[in-house]
């Protein structure tokens, strides 16, 4: 008995484990389904179609309720409010683009346009309100003409665009062979025929002698405007090409030798780039504009030498030499920009910004080598004090004291003899002391 | 150890895949992914770590390209792992058209572009601006669409990109392909080039190898008559009947010259000066044109004329200002 009820136990423990890891997986599938449309916040989205539907936007709004609908099946309203709209979609739809005929109808273009539009927005397959807006809202719209007893296309023609070869144009226009007699009451659509005739070639031909005179007497303005004629009547026209970029190079010549370099340039860029000597003249304007350039600085440069703004006088100079490094005057400030400098540095005992000051000139340059040699020497001589305060010290034992005086030894003769070396040894032997130290 | 008896065994067994069939619900038959639910009309997703708007735009409406279409029905700008999304299978938006106003399409025109402003091209830009301005395009959300996007927006409503804008030239010159192309490149844009056919392979234009480089990298290739000549204007001691079939060959034999040139169909045509006249407009029809594009400024909603298609001229005259003015791309207006 006992053992029937142990084994009822083991198969009812079964039975639950079973339930469980059945409910289980249930309970697993209902967290996922959490995340399901079916549990997607249906108010999230009868929320936006109302909003959309407020914004006018009753397409999307539909769409929005066919979301709601499906994420919350059982909300029989949904369908009704979808049909509604629907039917209300078709019969504002149909009130606009009776609207917009009437509009179209008293010519008030742009609010048939808009009525039109809105129609669109409501039904996009709306086949009235797009033959509206894609053929009959054109201002550019055909005017007609409706054949009359006795018309050919050359008298229709000739009343019409007050030219009989247009005749051809408007037969093919109209998609008719020119040869066959009209039909009264056909109606003729009038194509708007703004193409140019050109000048006649021999009216021309006249032009470019004309504009070839008027270079001949250097009289080039005018040779531009005969020529800016001819371009309009024979776009590409080489002579009239030729005799424009013959006058603007003359211009642009005599610009360059009034000095008017930057107007110069714009007119050298109205000629061909094959025009012979365009090239060269571009080139020569500017560089003088280049050299007008520097002349502006090697003035400043100057100004600053003068006033003993030496820095700023070698910047300015040193600009210039950069492009221009055979310039006599730039060299001739930066050099006494230098030496002044390098003079001052060593007076106030900057014994390495002199030298570095110095180290930009010729050694020639008036006592330049003395002073160099001065600077050198002094800072030796600083150098060696240095040392010798840090030989002091590290006799005394003031290993830190003594590093710091041979690093400032180094920092004014970097090649000292001795100076690095005694610094290792210092630093070892403050390493020692240091292990020493800790020890118990 | 207690005694099994196999009989009673089978019979828990079978009660326990009951037990659990019931409360699973989906151990028989294969389930769908709670991840993604397929309704008429719409799509609701969960984005993992692996998605983006381009992504989902591709697995759901076939097209990476469509992601604007995403982003905007769920006001994202990109897709966070777990985020549930609804993908409108149609497009919500046709025409371009919103209650607030309607959709145009900027269209930039660049008659020339040179890495030497000095170099006396009066009006030609500098490679410079071309990148800042291109450089522009990409920080501000702009996207360049190509010629057949454009078709079917004008056509069918198709919805563009907000932000659509296309980038054209009317030119063989070699600038186009060894300046203007790299610099497109780097900025993940496209162009529409227009090319004078009779011209490529005459220095110093283009030859044919660069162009079909050019067409191959996703450029779209349209036509601008033979050589460069203004159409509407009639060479003097001409007949109308020698003009029209001058106008003939430079239509029909250009595209034609193209066509078997690239092997590919060139559908668009831009104005060569920007001229054109109705006559010049019902042989582009004739011919089997698609659309055709002056050099007047103006905006491009779906209602433009597709033979006038307006574009702004981009030169040394356009200020900073003016470009961004150029780049307007909706018009408001209201329409409920």
């Amino acid at each position: 008995m006992r053992r029937h009820g142990q084994i009822a136990i083991f198969w009812v423990l079964i039975l639950l484990a079973g339930f469980t890891h059945g409910c289980a997986g249930g309970l697993a599938w209902l967290a996922k389904d959490s995340q399901d449309p079916a549990t997607l916040p249906a108010e999230t989205y009868r929320a936006k179609a109302d909003a959309l539907e407020q914004q006018g936007e009753w397409r999307q709004a539909v769409f929005t309720w066919r979301v709601v609908a499906h994420l919350d099946p059982e909300d029989p309203g949904v369908t009704d409010t979808i049909a509604a709209l629907e039917r209300r979609i078709a019969e504002t739809a149909n009130a606009r683009y009776q609207e917009g005929v009437v509009h179209f109808q008293k010519e008030a273009y742009e609010a048939a346009r808009n009525a039109f539009l809105s129609v669109l927005l409501l039904d996009p397959d709306h086949q009235g309100a797009r033959h509206h807006l894609n053929t009959r809202l054109y201002t550019t719209g055909h005017a007609t003409y409706r054949v009359q007893r006795g018309d050919s296309f050359t008298k229709i023609a000739n009343d019409v665009y007050k030219d009989v070869s247009k005749a051809y144009v408007l037969a093919y226009f109209n998609d008719m062979d020119p040869h066959r007699p009209l039909l009264i009451g056909t109606v003729l659509v009038l194509p708007q025929l703004d193409a140019r005739q050109l000048l006649p070639r021999r009216d021309l031909l006249a032009l470019l002698d004309q504009a070839q005179q008027a270079l001949q007497e250097n009289r080039f303005g005018e040779v531009i405007r005969l020529t800016e004629r001819i371009k309009t009547q024979s776009p590409g026209n080489v002579q009239a090409r030729q005799l424009a970029d013959a006058a603007h190079f003359a211009l642009a010549t005599a610009l360059i030798e009034q000095k008017d370099y930057p107007a110069a340039l714009t007119r050298l860029q109205h000629i061909s780039p094959n025009h012979r000597g365009r090239d060269q003249a571009m080139a020569q304007a500017q560089r003088h504009l280049q050299r007008q350039a520097s002349e502006e600085k090697l003035r400043l440069a100057q100004q600053h030498l003068d006033n003993g703004e030496l820095q700023a006088a070698i910047t300015l100079s040193r600009q210039i030499l950069e492009r221009q490094p055979a310039h006599r005057e730039a060299r001739g400030i930066s050099d006494a920009a230098h030496y002044a400098l390098g003079r001052e540095h060593l007076e106030q005992g900057r014994e390495n910004q002199a030298i570095a000051a110095l180290s930009a000139l010729d050694k020639n340059y008036q006592d330049t080598a003395q002073l160099l040699s001065q600077a050198h020497a002094r800072r030796n001589t600083r150098a060696e004090t240095h040392y010798r305060e840090g030989v002091m010290h590290f006799l005394g034992e003031e290993l830190e004291r003594a590093i710091e005086s041979w690093e400032k030894c180094l920092a004014l003769n970097p090649n000292h003899p001795k100076a690095r070396q005694d610094i290792d040894n210092a630093k070892r032997l403050l390493e020692k002391w240091q292990t020493l130290d800790k020890r118990p | 150890m207690p005694k099994i008896n196999l009989h009673r065994f089978l019979w828990v067994l079978l009660l326990w895949l009951v037990a659990a069939c019931g409360c699973t619900g989906h151990l028989w038959s294969a389930p769908q992914s709670p991840e993604l639910i397929q309704a008429d009309g719409f799509v609701i997703v969960t984005a993992t770590d692996q998605d983006s708007l381009d992504s989902l735009a591709q697995d759901h409406l076939g097209r990476a390209d469509q992601a604007f279409r995403i982003a905007t029905y769920n006001g994202i700008d990109r897709v966070a792992p777990g985020q549930r999304l609804v993908i409108p299978r149609t497009p919500l938006t046709v025409w371009g058209l919103r209650a607030d106003g309607y959709q145009v399409v900027p269209i930039l025109y660049y008659p020339r572009i040179d890495p030497d402003p000095d170099a006396g091209n009066t009006g030609a830009i500098s490679s410079e601006t071309l990148d800042r301005q291109m450089h522009y395009l990409r920080e501000n959300g702009h996207v360049t669409v190509s010629l057949d996007q454009l078709h079917a927006f004008l056509a069918r409503g198709a919805p563009l990109p907000p932000k659509a804008v296309i980038v054209t030239f009317d030119s063989a010159r070699r600038w186009v392909h060894e300046i203007a192309y790299p610099i497109l490149e780097r900025h993940g844009h496209t162009a529409a080039l227009f090319v004078p056919t009779a011209m490529i392979g005459q220095a110093p234009n283009m030859d044919w190898n660069a162009l079909a480089a050019i067409a191959a990298a996703g450029w779209d290739i349209g036509v601008m008559g033979l050589g460069e000549r203004n159409l509407t204007l009639i060479p003097s001691d001409t007949g109308t009947d020698i003009y029209l079939k001058l106008l003939e060959d430079e239509i029909r034999h250009s595209r034609q010259l193209l066509e078997d040139n690239l092997q590919r169909p060139c559908l668009d045509f831009a104005y060569p000066d920007g001229g054109t006249n109705d006559l010049i407009i019902a042989l582009l029809k004739q011919y089997g044109y698609r659309s055709a594009f002056t050099r007047q400024p103006g905006h491009n909603p779906f209602f433009v004329h597709p033979f006038l298609v307006h574009r702004t001229v981009i030169d040394t005259e356009t200020s900073d200002q003016r470009f961004q003015d150029a780049l307007t791309t909706f018009i408001p207006v209201r329409l409920r």
